[in-house]
C-alpha cells in the first residue's frame, strides 16, 4: 500500500527583474500536507485544476523528486530515505511525446528501458511482444518513432510504463492525444490491472467519464492541498448538487401550484413555474429526485404531463462547484 | 556484476542506435579528425627535424607516430566531452528523467554512455592510425604486439574521463561552457601535437591535471620505445589520477542525483 502523511514540495523559483537587476528568489508551494492512500487493486483518482500539484505529487511518490517535508512510504518502504528501493515497484505513464528515444524504434526503447530495470532477458522479449501488441504498435514495432504519430508515441509510453510489471502505476493523462477507440482499450486494461493483477493506480485526468468509470476513490486538490476526498458518488453528494426535475403541463391551476410548493417545502427543495412555448413548466430542484411525487401530485389534480425530464447531478459539476468552494 | 554489465550493454546499444544512427555519422568521425591530423602533419613537415630537441621529432616517420597517437587519445578523450554534451538534450527530452526512474546502477549507466561513445566515436579513426603506423614503419613491428595494452590504457582511462564530464554536465543543463574549458586546452596542454615535456614550467603543472597527458606518455613508450620504463611516473600519476576521478564521479552523482531530486531539474516542461 502506498501512504503518505502531510507531503509538501516547495520550489524555489528565480523571478526575473530587468537585465541590470538581479533576480528575486521566490517559493512557490507545489503541493502541501498532501495525505494519500493507494491500495493494491484500487483505483485513485487526483484531479485538480491545472497547476494543482497533480504532476508534483506523482513524482514525488514515483521517488524523481524529493519532498521538502512529510513522508510516504510503498509497503511499508520508506520512499524518501530510499527511493531507489520503491522505483522497483513503480512507473510513471504520462502524457505526450516526450521521455522515449525518437530515434530508435518501439521495439529498441522497450529493450533500453526493460535492460535498467533489470528484466530477466528471455521474459523481457515476452513482454515487449505482449505489451506491442497490447497498445496496438505490432505493425510499426521497429520503425523509429520519429515517424510515428502523436497517438503512437504516446501508445509507446504506456508500454514503456508497464515494462517492469510495476505494482503501483502512476498514469499523469495518460489517455492524452489517444483515439476513442484505444482509449477505451487502455481504460479496459488499466481496470483489468487492478482488478485482476491487484495493482495499486493513481490516475491523473481531465476526462471525467475516465473518473466516473474507473476511479473508486478521488482526491480532489487546489493550490498543493486536499480539498475533498471520496467516491466519486460522495463527492457528487458532497457539493450538494441535487436532482433537476422538469415538469410540462398544458395550464397549472393555482390549487395544483400549491399542491406542488407544498411538496418541494416538505423536502426543501426550490421550485420554478414559468411559461413554457405551450403551457406551463415546473421546476423542481431538490437534493433528491422528486419526479414521482410530483407526477402523483398533478396527476391527482387531474393534469396531463406533457413533458418530463430529469437532470441528474454530474461529477464534473461536482468537481468544479468543491474547487470553487474550496 | 552481471545486471552491471547488461546496463553498461544496454548503454553502449542505445548510444549507437540514438547517435550513431547513420552510416554519413561514421563518415564525419573519419574526416575530421585525418583532417586535423594531416593539418598538423604539415605544420611541422616545412621543419628541419633533425635539429629537434624532442626524441619524436628527430624524422617524418617518428613524428608521424606521435601526432598518430596524439591524434587517438585526443578523438577518444575529446569525443567523450561532446558525448557529455549531448546530456542536455536527454533533459530536454525529458529521457534523462526517465533513466533516474527506474533503479538501474547509476555508475553503470554513466559509465555505460561512456563507453559507447568512446568506441562509436573511435574506431574508424583507430582503423586509420594503425594503418598509417605500419604504413610509415614509424614503429618497430615488435611494439604492436603491445597494441592489446595500449588500447586498454586507453578505453579505461578514457572511459573514467567520460564518466565524469558525464556527471558534471549532468548537473546543470547550461554546463555547456565547461566543453569550451575542457576540449582546447585538453589538446594543447596534454601534448597532442607538441610534447609536453617542451612546455614551460606553469604550462607541465597544467598538463598534469588532464589524464590524457599521463595516457599519451604511456601509450608512446609502449608503442615507439617498447618499455614503461620511461613512463613509471605517468602510470603513477594516471592511476592516481583515474582514482580521484572515479571517486569524484561517484560523489558528485551523488550529488547530482540529489540536485535533481531536490530540484526537479532532470525535466523541463
Amino acid at each position: 500500500m502506498i501512504q503518505s502523511d502531510n507531503l509538501c514540495k516547495v520550489y524555489t523559483v528565480k523571478e526575473k527583474k530587468g537585465f541590470f537587476r538581479p533576480a528575486s528568489v521566490k517559493k512557490v508551494v507545489a503541493a502541501q500536507d498532501l495525505s494519500l492512500r493507494i491500495e493494491p487493486g484500487h483505483i485513485v483518482g487526483l484531479l485538480g485544476v491545472n497547476g494543482a500539484g497533480k504532476t508534483t505529487t506523482i513524482r514525488m511518490l514515483a521517488g524523481i523528486l524529493a519532498p521538502t517535508s512529510g513522508t510516504f512510504t510503498i509497503d511499508d518502504i520508506d520512499g524518501v530515505r530510499h527511493p531507489k528501493e520503491i522505483k522497483k515497484k513503480v512507473n510513471v505513464i504520462t502524457g505526450g511525446e516526450r521521455n522515449i528515444y525518437w530515434r530508435l524504434t518501439a521495439r529498441e526503447n522497450l529493450e533500453y528501458f526493460g535492460a535498467l530495470y533489470s528484466v530477466p532477458k528471455a521474459e523481457l522479449k515476452e513482454r515487449i511482444g505482449r505489451l506491442i501488441d497490447l497498445v496496438g504498435l505490432a505493425d510499426s514495432a521497429d520503425i523509429p518513432v520519429e515517424k510515428y504519430s502523436k497517438g503512437m508515441k504516446q501508445r509507446l509510453q504506456i508500454a514503456r510504463g508497464l515494462i517492469n510489471d510495476p505494482k503501483y502505476l502512476f498514469l499523469d493523462e495518460p489517455t492524452l492525444g489517444l483515439d476513442i477507440a484505444i482509449a477505451k482499450e487502455l481504460r479496459a486494461y488499466i481496470r483489468d490491472l487492478a482488478r485482476e493483477h491487484d495493482r495499486g493506480i493513481l490516475l491523473t485526468t481531465h476526462y471525467i467519464t475516465e473518473v466516473e468509470e474507473l476511479c473508486d476513490r478521488v482526491y480532489l486538490i487546489n493550490k498543493g492541498r486536499v480539498i475533498k476526498t471520496g467516491a466519486p458518488h460522495e463527492l457528487i453528494q458532497l457539493a450538494q448538487m441535487g436532482v433537476g426535475v422538469c415538469i410540462h403541463v398544458d395550464a397549472l391551476p393555482d390549487a395544483a401550484a400549491g399542491n406542488i410548493k407544498a411538496l418541494a417545502a416538505r423536502y426543501d427543495a426550490s421550485v420554478e413555474i414559468g411559461r413554457a412555448e405551450h403551457g406551463v413548466s415546473i421546476l423542481i430542484h431538490g437534493a433528491e429526485n422528486l419526479s414521482t411525487y410530483c407526477m402523483k401530485s398533478l396527476t391527482d389534480d387531474g393534469l396531463l404531463v406533457k413533458k418530463l425530464e430529469i437532470t441528474e447531478p454530474k461529477l464534473e459539476d461536482a468537481l468544479m462547484k468543491l474547487t470553487m468552494e474550496g | 556484476m552481471k545486471v552491471i554489465w547488461r546496463i553498461i550493454q544496454a548503454e553502449i546499444m542505445k548510444q549507437h542506435r540514438n547517435t550513431f544512427h547513420s552510416r554519413y555519422m561514421y563518415f564525419a568521425l573519419l574526416i575530421w579528425p585525418i583532417v586535423i591530423f594531416i593539418n598538423a602533419y604539415y605544420d611541422f613537415k616545412p621543419f628541419n627535424l633533425s635539429d629537434s630537441m624532442s626524441e619524436y621529432f628527430t624524422s617524418i616517420e617518428s613524428m608521424v607516430t606521435f601526432l598518430i597517437t596524439g591524434f587517438l587519445a585526443y578523438n577518444s578523450f575529446g569525443a567523450l566531452v561532446q558525448s557529455a554534451w549531448l546530456m542536455s538534450f536527454e533533459r530536454r527530452n525529458g529521457t534523462l528523467e526517465m533513466v533516474f526512474l527506474s533503479p538501474a546502477n547509476r555508475m553503470a549507466i554513466i559509465y555505460g554512455r561512456a563507453l559507447g561513445a568512446l568506441f562509436q566515436n573511435i574506431w574508424m579513426f583507430l582503423i586509420f592510425a594503425v594503418f598509417v603506423t605500419v604504413y610509415v614503419n614509424g614503429i618497430p613491428l615488435v611494439n604492436l604486439l603491445y597494441l592489446p595494452l595500449v588500447f586498454l590504457i586507453l578505453i579505461l582511462s578514457a572511459m573514467i574521463w567520460g564518466g565524469l564530464m558525464n556527471v558534471i554536465f549532468m548537473f546543470s543543463r547550461d554546463a555547456g561552457i565547461l566543453f569550451n574549458v575542457f576540449d582546447e586546452p585538453m589538446a594543447l596542454f596534454s601534448g597532442v601535437r607538441v610534447p609536453a615535456a617542451v612546455f614551460p614550467l606553469w604550462a607541465k603543472v597544467i598538463s598534469v591535471i588532464f589524464p590524457l597527458t599521463h595516457t599519451l606518455v604511456i601509450v608512446r613508450s609502449l608503442l615507439i620505445r617498447g618499455s614503461l620504463i620511461g613512463s613509471l611516473p605517468s602510470i603513477g600519476y594516471l592511476i592516481a589520477v583515474s582514482i580521484i576521478m572515479i571517486a569524484l564521479t561517484r560523489f558528485m552523482l551523488h550529488k547530482a542525483e540529489k540536485h535533481g531530486r531536490e530540484t526537479g531539474n532532470f525535466s523541463f516542461y
